[in-house]
């Protein structure tokens, strides 16, 4: 399956992080990985990425590739089969970016500014947009793969692999924001889609606890207040 | 060419309107063009992108694509014959995407901060700009030498994505009160622009960099008046 050496520069917790993972599991690519301490960046990540100096980066054959949803596209060129991540229909594959892409323009966004938030009216604004965004993924489910569990239909592609990583945030989005997420008869696409996304093994295989995202969300909610 | 319905909805100083129109034009594909007003959009727009309520969008045969590189993205696979703006081989198409959105990360982020944000939010905001830009002047040294575009010898999908930054720059300095270097510090970029301004397809849709600095300053007046 490899087709070369294969290397992941991630941190546990990273939403973006996932991303590489879930496309390289599944499709059953094996694959190297380093943690990075984010405080403390390795000679590696710093030469790898030198524009961003960020995780995830992914190095193939020597080889680096940054920003996860380059990095996404990349694998799903590479290592097309099994399990194609993009549709071949240049519409269906323009739809499934765009809501790729919304995950890091507003569930990120949103979810970013409800843990960092340090007065009242940040927070009402940031869970409030932050339902929203998690609104709209309930009604595209519905509307681009209706009574399907995934944006792909029967099976993950590119746009659930780009959001999925949110969901072990929620409880984290919760705890610390206050947010709460409303339930399977307000949003029945989207908890269909969750407990679908939950099940997959090549999921699980590399999703962190909620519990100690949770934890870790409050690290980042606390530094932000103390900084404020 | 195919007889189909290929609808552009934008607005004139948009960089990332004329990133679909770039694309577009390389490749020769007719298109009609519906020009917005931002404070009066049209229903057509809000049906289209519901989502942001943005511009651009593309239309194509009824159907909306939104998010300026997406589209670029779609025009390139349905269109592919004439000048194909994805490189083939994977790893460069994913370097090829990484400058494109650069564009958006850095060099629009940074602009947009020098049109609205005040003191020293304002003076950081110009040397990011410049930063963004040395490393483009860097890049096309590393990805192209030698060569006008990060294409090689043609625009591809990093040029397109960048290019329609150039006309914004006179309007950049303008309103941020600096001057770009020149082609003694930056040889690479400054052979870029030259190399993007001489492409007739690239001459159609650009507006005047003149015209889009007045637009600039407008913007940066109703900022400062609001302040």
């Amino acid at each position: 399956m490899s087709k070369g050496s294969v290397k992941v520069l991630s941190f546990w917790s990273s939403m973006f992080g996932l991303r590489v993972h879930y496309a390289l599991d599944l499709k059953g690519v094996s694959y190297e990985y380093q943690e990075e301490n984010l405080f403390n960046k390795s000679k590696e990540l710093l030469e790898a990425n030198p524009i961003y100096a960020k995780i995830p980066v992914l190095i193939h054959n020597g080889k680096p590739i940054c920003e996860s949803l380059i990095i996404v596209d990349y694998i799903d060129s590479v290592w097309p089969n099994p399990h194609k991540l993009l549709p071949e229909d240049p519409y269906k594959k323009a739809v499934a970016r765009f809501w790729a892409d919304f995950g890091d323009k507003k569930v990120y966004d949103a979810g970013s500014r409800l843990i960092r938030a340090t007065t009242e009216e940040e927070r009402k604004k940031a869970s409030e947009d932050l339902k929203w965004a998690l609104m709209k993924i309930d009604e595209a489910l519905g509307t681009i793969a209706p009574r399907k569990p995934f944006f792909g239909g029967d099976s993950m592609n590119f746009a659930d692999v780009a959001l999925a990583p949110f969901i072990c945030w929620f409880k984290g989005y919760q705890k610390v924001g206050g947010f709460v997420l409303p339930g399977p008869e307000e949003w029945p696409n989207l908890h269909k889609w969750v407990t679908a996304v939950k099940s997959v093994e090549a999921i699980r295989k590399s999703t962190p606890s909620e519990d100690k995202v949770a934890e870790f969300a409050e690290v980042i909610r606390k530094r932000a207040i103390g900084s404020a | 060419m195919s007889k189909d319905s290929v609808k552009l909805l934008n607005f004139w100083p948009s960089m990332f309107g004329l990133r679909v129109h770039y694309a577009l034009d390389l490749k020769g594909v007719s298109y009609d063009y519906q020009e917005e007003s931002l404070l009066n959009k049209s229903k057509e727009l809000l049906e289209a992108n519901p989502i942001y309520t943005k511009i651009p969008v593309l239309i194509h045969n009824g159907k909306p694509i939104c998010e300026s590189l997406v589209i670029v993205d779609y025009i390139d696979i349905v269109w592919p014959g004439s000048h194909k703006l994805l490189p083939e081989d994977p790893y460069e198409k994913a370097v090829a995407r990484f400058w494109a959105d650069f564009g958006d990360k850095k060099l629009y982020d940074a602009g947009n901060r020098l049109i609205r944000a005040m003191g020293e939010e304002h003076k950081k905001a110009g040397e990011d700009f410049k930063w963004a830009l040395m490393k483009i002047d860097e890049a096309l040294g590393t990805i192209a030498p030698g060569k006008p575009f990060f294409g090689g010898d043609a625009m591809n999908f990093a040029d397109v994505g960048l290019a329609p930054f150039i006309c914004w720059f006179k309007g950049y300095q303008k309103v941020g009160g600096f001057v770009l270097p020149g082609p003694e510090e930056w040889p690479n970029l400054h052979k870029w622009v030259d190399a993007v301004n001489s492409v007739d397809a690239i001459k159609k849709s650009t507006p005047s960099p003149d015209k889009v600095a007045e637009f600039a300053e407008v913007i940066r007046k109703r900022v400062l008046g609001a302040a």
